[in-house]
């Protein structure tokens, strides 16, 4: 007994100093058939390739093979795509929104013979998911359908994680900004607004009202300390410096006087905003049910979202925007619909993009309060025209976003209820 | 086998004494597991943290915004400096962990003393109903950390978080105050409400196996009942609780759902909120920072209760003599006894689960009139205008799919660390006092400490290609079992060691004396008279398992998703209704679970519990 154990024992440490040796990673493995003769076994791969042949990256081959990045073709050939697509065979779709599925079913029916895994990972997740994924070369997932923001532009879209996709017959409809840097497929409004309840117009006229005491502790956001989206919108607020500086002027006759730690009257803005202590709330839907549940006594204002309007149109809520706000009544923020890199699936993911985004596929998201890129989408009974809702709003700043994201927390973190 | 012996050891002396000595120390039961385990547990654990230490150290992608002129994996302490001692710090890292830990010795009171005393009573007392009592007992457990935070938050609310009043304050008309509403009182007792399952298991585990002559032997010495509880119970299970008192704290330390609904409104935040705060803006360097206070001040904890049970030996109480235990009878005291168990249960429990029941009839949340009730939410086909034609819980293809996922992953992982538990409970008992045990116990300790998101987050990269003889795991079944057996060693690691240390010294020198070797020992007497523990370890993690989602997010795909994945993304969209349904399909399916586990374990889950 005693011997037999010894043994095995030796024969365990041996194979874990052996396991442990194994210092070289096993090659990283790709999707893409490797067309090219693999070299003679004696050779030493990579180092002894004669000079003058540079062989492809794997990611190169991939992108030459379906004519991404910079072998991007504005035609593409449908017929081909869709039989390539057929012969692969399935496509798994990474998300931030459960409807997503249903679209799923949609196209399944539409498309017999591609299975399509539509993944509601949320969007944090989403990101988290491709970061690990690509940095690890897994290439699993093969389309981002998903919100955008600070984090895509500054980590995932400078490392190619994310390669943009626009079908001609998309891109015959879509105003050409609206498919950079990738092809969105919504946009979402963020707006300040106010209990339409209690209220007949809205309380204010003037972000800078929300810096005064009589709103202390009496407006509702989402969390910005928990809530990257929620932070970018601040920042965005921020960014847009000149016209927050006149609104101030506007509103009080004299030109802001910046403190010590403020550059301009954007961040004064925000450090004003956070020192008159806005109550955060751990998710969206508390939000709204903190401001706008029918049937409260006290007023509060709030930065919520525009399609949340439709549960004010079924009775649940009780809110209304407050259009004309000085200098604007939110800010805009878009999803964005792109092949993730080196996905094993990429013509089935074309397929996909170029489905979202025809008036059949977008279907399940055509509420109130949601706008498409396509001009040729007409937005519901009483809902403001995307030109409109466009004037009234900034654009989401996400390089601006990401570059100060971590300094911005830190700056409303410092001020917030002093 | 003899000749390969021999050959790969040629006698040659001065060597080969050295050389016997180090190889009968080696297949010495403990030590060879000891080993065996610590290699397990440096690939599952060791290499995650030092991958976490190394980004809180070196320059990121992300860091590139403040660090213009250095270049990706550069050394930095930059996170270190920024978090510990710059403007920062205080409101960052210092504040949140005063917090933390206030609330993590408050709950862990509180859980103590309701976990305790349940315990004693379902045991040691001839209270009715232990059946029923039982299985609310583990019920709060079940539910996500955040109900009854939620509960909370209906009866207490005041205007400060703006909406309609709370329940007091409807009835009373009075402001409920501040403290009352939010911050650490409410996180106190709901965090206290939801974990004294772990010392209400611990605790009548060791209860059970404790002799109960030895009470009465203090009693013949005529010692009141006080005193004998005192001097003599208390002391026996100072084990269970050591193990009850260290899960509560650092799993409060770590909570995020409690502090998430009730501190926010006031800006009471915590570490593992501020942690989630750094996660969610890419900020993994300051984020792990926070990650490792937090597991040192867990690793404090631990070195606390090694100086507080290994000074103290005698803790075996299965001998070899006849075993009885006799109840304390509460005569006078059983009816008010009785009332005040199932007020308590009542109002942690079925409360609770009733408000939950009852949401999903609702086809409006909020709207309790009798009109707005409606199967849809189970069984409803998909109607637009209901959920955006998400159709009911029990008709969805997918729900099923992941209910099977989520039990096939609860068995695998609990069966696993169960089995872990054991070796190591063996491993760091038999070897207590030596350093090689101190290293095992203090290792298997670890996972618990580290912040799910972290783990699976880390997981991803390290099984994403073949490394020596481990394939590449991403995207399997299987790496959901490894991540998840990783992150609930500690859990039964505890439960070992406590029904390990009750085990007395004389049956296993008894064996010996008889010839048997010590595999047999391990095998024949110490495994099965710990079978108590390895079932309730077994529950446990079956338990935690059915509900953990921030561990395994990020490693679940499309056909590997599971319940507790599914609820979170229901709430998120706003399908509040149909996500406590999946909550209740989730507590009936491990109450399913917990029932046929003590069929099929021929009653010693009974006994492990007391049912």
């Amino acid at each position: 007994m005693k011997k037999i154990l010894r043994f095995a024992t030796l024969i365990i440490l041996v194979s874990m100093l052996a396991a442990c040796a194994q210092t070289t990673p096993a090659p990283v493995a790709t999707n893409v058939p490797d067309s090219s003769n693999p070299p003679p076994a004696t050779e030493v791969p990579a180092t002894a390739v004669p000079a003058t042949v540079v062989p492809m990256s794997p990611q190169e081959e991939w992108l030459k093979a379906n004519q991404l990045g910079s072998y991007y073709s504005d035609v593409q050939d449908w017929a081909a795509i869709e039989a390539a697509a057929k012969a692969e065979g399935k496509l798994l779709v990474y998300a931030n929104t459960s409807k997503v599925e249903k679209a799923a079913a949609a196209f399944m029916e539409m498309y017999p013979g591609i299975e399509v895994q539509a993944f509601d990972l949320g969007g944090d997740d989403v990101l988290l998911k491709t970061l690990e994924e690509q940095k690890a070369g897994a290439y699993t997932g093969d389309v981002w359908f998903s919100s955008g923001g600070a984090e895509l532009v500054g980590t995932v879209l400078p490392k190619n994680y994310v390669w943009r996709f626009v079908p001609d017959s998309t891109a015959a409809v879509t105003p050409e900004q609206y498919t950079n840097p990738l092809l969105m497929s919504r946009f979402g409004t963020s707006v300040f607004a106010y209990n339409s309840e209690l209220n007949d117009t809205c309380p204010i006229s003037n972000i800078w009202e929300l810096t005064q005491p009589e709103w202390k502790g009496r407006f509702f956001m989402e969390d910005p300390i928990n809530d990257a989206s929620t932070l970018s919108k601040m920042i965005t607020i921020a960014f847009h410096a000149d016209e927050v500086k006149q609104a101030y002027v506007d509103l009080y006759g004299s030109d802001p006087v910046l403190d010590a730690d403020t550059p301009d009257a954007g961040w004064l803005w925000l450090k004003r905003f956070a020192q008159n202590d806005p109550i955060p709330e751990p998710g969206g839907d508390d939000v709204d049910s903190a401001f706008a549940t029918p049937g409260m006594t006290e007023s509060y204002m709030a930065f919520t979202s525009y399609s949340n309007m439709s549960d004010v149109k079924e009775g649940l809520l009780a809110f209304e925007p407050c259009w004309g706000l000085q200098p604007k009544v939110g800010v805009q923020s878009q999803s964005y619909v792109g092949i993730l890199n080196q996905a094993p699936h990429p013509n089935a993911a074309k397929l996909w993009v170029k489905y979202i985004t025809s008036p059949e596929g977008r279907k399940p998201w055509a509420k109130f309060g949601t706008y498409f890129p396509d001009s040729t989408y007409e937005v519901p009974e009483g809902q403001k025209t995307l030109d409109d809702i466009f004037s009234m709003t900034w654009f989401i700043a996400e390089q601006y976003a990401y570059d100060n994201m971590i300094t911005a927390r830190d700056f409303y973190l410092l001020n917030l209820g002093k | 086998m003899q000749n390969s012996n021999e050959s790969a050891f040629p006698r040659t002396s001065g060597l080969m004494p050295t050389l016997r000595r180090f190889l009968r120390w080696l297949s010495t039961p403990h030590v060879f597991l000891s080993i065996i385990m610590l290699l397990i547990m440096f690939y599952m654990v060791i290499i995650p943290l030092y991958r976490m230490i190394m980004t809180t150290i070196t320059v990121q992608d992300s860091d590139l915004r403040v660090l213009k002129d250095m270049e990706v994996g550069d050394f930095t302490w930059y996170h270190w400096v920024r978090m510990l001692t710059s403007q920062i710090a205080k409101i960052m890292t210092y504040e949140p962990l005063m917090h933390s830990l206030t609330i993590s010795l408050g709950a862990t009171v509180l859980a103590l003393t309701i976990g305790g005393l349940m315990a004693w009573m379902v045991v040691r007392t001839d209270v009715p109903g232990k059946g029923i009592i039982n299985i609310l007992a583990t019920v709060p457990y079940i539910m996500p950390s955040w109900t009854i935070a939620m509960a909370w938050t209906v009866l207490f609310k005041n205007q400060k978080s703006g909406g309609t009043p709370g329940l007091l304050e409807f009835v009373t008309g009075a402001a409920t105050p501040d403290w009352l509403a939010y911050g650490p009182l409410p996180i106190i007792v709901s965090s206290g409400l939801h974990y004294y399952t772990f010392f209400f298991l611990f605790v009548s585990a060791a209860l059970l196996s404790i002799d109960s002559s030895l009470e009465e032997a203090g009693e013949l010495m005529g010692a009141g009942r006080w005193r004998v509880m005192r001097k003599i119970t208390f002391p026996l299970v100072i084990p269970a609780i050591a193990s009850g008192f260290i899960m509560t704290f650092s799993k409060t330390m770590g909570t995020f759902g409690g502090p998430n609904v009730l501190g926010v409104p006031v800006q009471y935040y915590t570490l593992s909120t501020m942690l989630r705060s750094n996660t969610s803006i890419g900020n993994y360097g300051d984020g792990f920072v926070l990650a490792i206070v937090l597991i040192m001040f867990a690793m404090v904890t631990i070195l606390i209760n090694q100086k507080l049970v290994g000074t103290r030996k005698s803790y075996e109480t299965i001998g070899g003599r006849g075993f009885m235990a006799q109840k304390v009878k509460l005569r006078n005291y059983k009816v008010l006894f009785t009332v005040v168990v199932i007020i308590f249960e009542f109002i942690i429990a079925v409360l609770p689960l009733t408000l939950l029941i009852y949401s999903t009839l609702m086809l409006r949340s909020g709207n309790y009139s009798l009109s707005n009730l409606t199967l849809a939410h189970w069984i409803g086909r998909g109607d637009l205008s209901i959920n955006s034609g998400e159709p009911g819980v029990l008709l969805n293809p997918r729900i099923w799919r992941g209910a099977w996922n989520s039990i096939r992953l609860s068995l695998f992982t609990a069966f696993f660390t169960a089995f872990f538990g054991i070796i190591l409970g063996y491993s760091i008992v038999k070897g207590r006092g030596t350093r090689l045990s101190k290293l095992v116990e203090q290792m298997s300790f670890i996972p618990y400490v580290i912040p799910g998101i972290a783990f699976g987050a880390v997981y991803i990269s390290m099984f994403t290609k073949p490394v020596g003889p481990i394939p590449a795991l991403y995207g399997t079944f299987a790496l959901l079992v490894v991540v998840s057996v990783a992150k609930h060693i500690p859990y039964s690691a505890r439960s070992g060691v406590s029904a390990m240390l009750q085990v007395g010294k004389e049956l296993e020198e008894a064996a010996a004396l008889a010839g048997a070797s010590p595999w047999q020992r391990f095998l024949r007497i110490i495994f099965p008279l710990t079978s108590t523990g390895f079932v309730s370890g077994f529950l446990l993690t079956f338990i935690t398992t059915m509900r953990e989602l921030s561990l395994i997010i990020l490693l679940v795909t499309p056909t590997t998703a599971v319940l507790a994945s599914m609820t979170m993304r229901y709430i998120e969209n706003g399908n509040e209704q149909q996500a406590d349904a999946v909550i209740i399909l989730l507590i009936a399916i491990v109450l399913l679970g917990n029932f046929l586990i003590s069929r099929f374990r021929g009653g010693s889950l009974k006994k492990g519990l007391g049912i």
